[in-house]
């Protein structure tokens, strides 16, 4: 492979952005090239310039704002001539993307347009790289379809993107991204929102068209064992430079930089809890913590969450009259306990019922029936009135901080906003309760006159956990919430949750699709395989056990 | 567990033949009575479900 000559190589990339504060510099000087058939993965923490880098070689970064203001992006166009992609024209450029070069981005349902039809959307490229009529580019996009394996693919040429599931949209966006047989692959992320099993697929997917199709892929991801499953050969970028690049082998068995040795000591492995009593704090890159810490054991726990045969529903509406036709049955007899400053992990697929499981227990949607008890107090029997005091007792945090967290609010208000609806203390004394929390979840005082887009991933889920934290819950709910951050930051917001739950004694109820995750964090782990199919386990033995619940048919 | 990833690139298990058991349908008509979760306790506080159709 190293004798090929490489379909792109980047030669002394440097990409600078104008702000407000003066030039930042994403990228800087980097080289690494790609041989058709082979996958390199780019590596590292947000901010290290991984997209920045694949923005450019699709010359989408002068979009956001960037400009290339060095190097050579070599591309190998097959016939015999070698273009250099940051000197080609705009109209260049749009023939090359969707052409010779595909993208795939992290999130499906963002990447497609809502109001085209997939068959549309797919057959449009096909029209204007490939001078298809329409007839001709539907019938290549039925035929693509069906080499993604989408199930049913006449039908879901005419279905709309909401009308998919996660993983058959980002099969749509392979597809898409596959359409005109592109030389290049490049794939930002594109498993990070997925769930495990979808996630094997699309990777068996990416790898498959790599070997039949001789594309050329570039990788970016923070998942680690990602890489290890994909890479040829890795490179390893930490704020905006190439520190490291190897053959996959090389990186994760003899790494040479500091920081890869740290980034991949980040990495929770599966297995690694197994035979140890209770949950352990991460392994952090940069603050020498030790590898192993002290396990978190609760000394005589009492139940502090009670839910007994947990049903939830929602009726299908159909007919003229909009009657109920039928009923999905989200939760069935679902019961669990929590003990007072343990954590209980919900894990499974997609669709499986684990977020509905944590909203009926909120009352964010109404359970038909089961039992909800909360400190001695029965959650489904109160009144509107009353479930809002007892809210104060069970606070959630979402997956996307962005989006949980009100762009146009000072993180101040936001955090100070619960303790001003339940009314409590004087202005002095929510100031220094906020402040106390920046502290808590540490945060400089000085960003809580900042606004939510002023932050970093790692920094806004900080912030949803102060909000979360203001009113001293005994239980907080987090769905998802550190599957988006990359690994180092992931590790310190786990951390962080686990130092307060034993500073505070709090509970918590954790959804993830990341088992190596779960096993670290959890006294006990429920696994579902569909709606009222779940297995119970405590943490480190659950995972250990081969259960049925996520093993391949 | 087979879907897991493994951080270790001699143990790749990238294979198109993991074909999962696609997660049946939640949606059933109005009468459709669920069945009882029954579980079987494979150690202290583990419980494993039953599987309604293999009974196993």
């Amino acid at each position: 492979m190293l004798d090929q000559q490489p379909l792109v190589s980047i030669d002394k990339l440097r990409v600078e952005f104008e702000t407000n504060d003066g030039v930042v510099v994403g990228v800087k000087d980097i080289s690494f090239a790609i041989n058709p058939g082979e996958c390199v993965c780019v590596v590292g923490e947000s901010g290290s310039g991984k997209s920045v880098s694949s923005l450019a070689l699709m010359r989408l970064v002068e979009f956001g704002g960037g400009e290339i203001t060095n190097g050579q992006l070599l591309f190998d166009k097959g016939d015999g001539k070698v273009i250099d992609l940051a000197k080609q024209s705009t109209p260049a450029m749009r023939d090359i993307r969707g052409n010779q070069i595909g993208m795939i981005f992290q999130e499906p349902m963002t990447a497609l347009n809502p109001v085209f039809t997939v068959g549309d959307q797919l057959s449009e490229g096909l029209m204007v790289h490939r001078g298809m009529n329409k007839q001709q580019a539907r019938a290549r996009a039925l035929e693509i379809l069906q080499q993604v394996r989408i199930p049913e693919p006449e039908r879901r040429m005419e279905q709309y993107p909401h009308e998919l599931s996660g993983g058959m949209r980002q099969r749509v966006v392979i597809a898409i991204a596959m359409a005109c047989e592109p030389r290049l692959l490049i794939c930002d992320e594109p498993t990070t929102a997925l769930d495990v099993t979808i996630q094997a697929e699309i990777l068996a997917l990416i790898d498959r068209l790599k070997r039949e199709k001789q594309i050329a892929v570039l990788f970016i991801t923070h998942d680690m064992a990602v890489v290890a499953q994909m890479a040829d050969r890795v490179v390893v970028m930490y704020r905006g430079d190439k520190v490291e690049e190897g053959t996959v082998e090389e990186i994760f068995e003899n790494p040479k930089e500091d920081y890869t040795k740290m980034l991949l000591a980040a990495v929770p492995r599966l297995g690694e809890m197994t035979g140890k009593p209770a949950p352990e704090r991460m392994r952090l890159m940069r603050d020498g913590s030790p590898a192993t810490a002290e396990p978190i054991i609760v000394e005589n726990p009492t139940p502090l969450l009670k839910v007994e045969n947990l049903t939830t529903r929602f009726a299908v509406k159909g007919g003229i009259l909009r009657r109920t036709v039928a009923r999905v049955h989200a939760v069935e007899d679902v019961s669990f306990t929590i003990n007072g400053g343990e954590t209980m992990s919900l894990v499974g697929e997609s669709g499986s019922g684990k977020s509905t499981v944590a909203r009926s227990i909120l009352r964010l949607v109404e359970p038909e029936s089961g039992q909800v008890d909360l400190g001695g107090t029965d959650i489904l029997a109160l009144s509107q009135s009353d479930l809002r005091k007892a809210r104060r007792d069970m606070q959630m945090i979402f997956q996307d901080p962005f989006a949980s967290l009100d762009p146009h609010m000072k993180l101040y208000d936001q955090v100070a906003e619960p303790l001003e609806n339940y009314g409590i203390g004087t202005r002095k004394e929510r100031q220094d309760r906020i402040a106390q929390l920046f502290d808590r979840v540490e945060l400089p005082r000085s960003f809580m006159r900042r606004y939510p887009h002023e932050m970093s991933g790692g920094q806004r889920q900080r912030i949803a956990i102060a909000r979360a934290l203001a009113l001293n819950p005994k239980l907080i709910v987090a769905d998802e919430a550190v599957s988006a951050l990359d690994v180092s930051v992931q590790a310190q917001v786990l951390n962080l949750l686990m130092e307060l739950q034993q500073d505070m004694g709090i509970s918590m109820l954790f959804i993830s699709h990341d088992m190596a995750v779960v096993e670290r964090v959890s006294h006990y782990v429920g696994v579902s395989i569909w709606a009222g199919s779940w297995n119970w386990a405590p943490g480190s033995r659950c995972l250990k056990t081969r259960s049925t619940a996520i093993q391949s048919s | 567990m087979s879907a897991v990833p493994v951080a270790d690139p001699r143990n790749r298990k990238i294979s198109e033949d993991l074909r999962f058991r696609p997660i049946p349908s939640p949606i059933h008509p109005i009468d459709y009575v669920a069945p009882p979760s029954i579980y079987r306790e494979v150690a202290p506080g583990h419980k494993v479900l039953i599987d309604p159709v293999t009974h196993s």
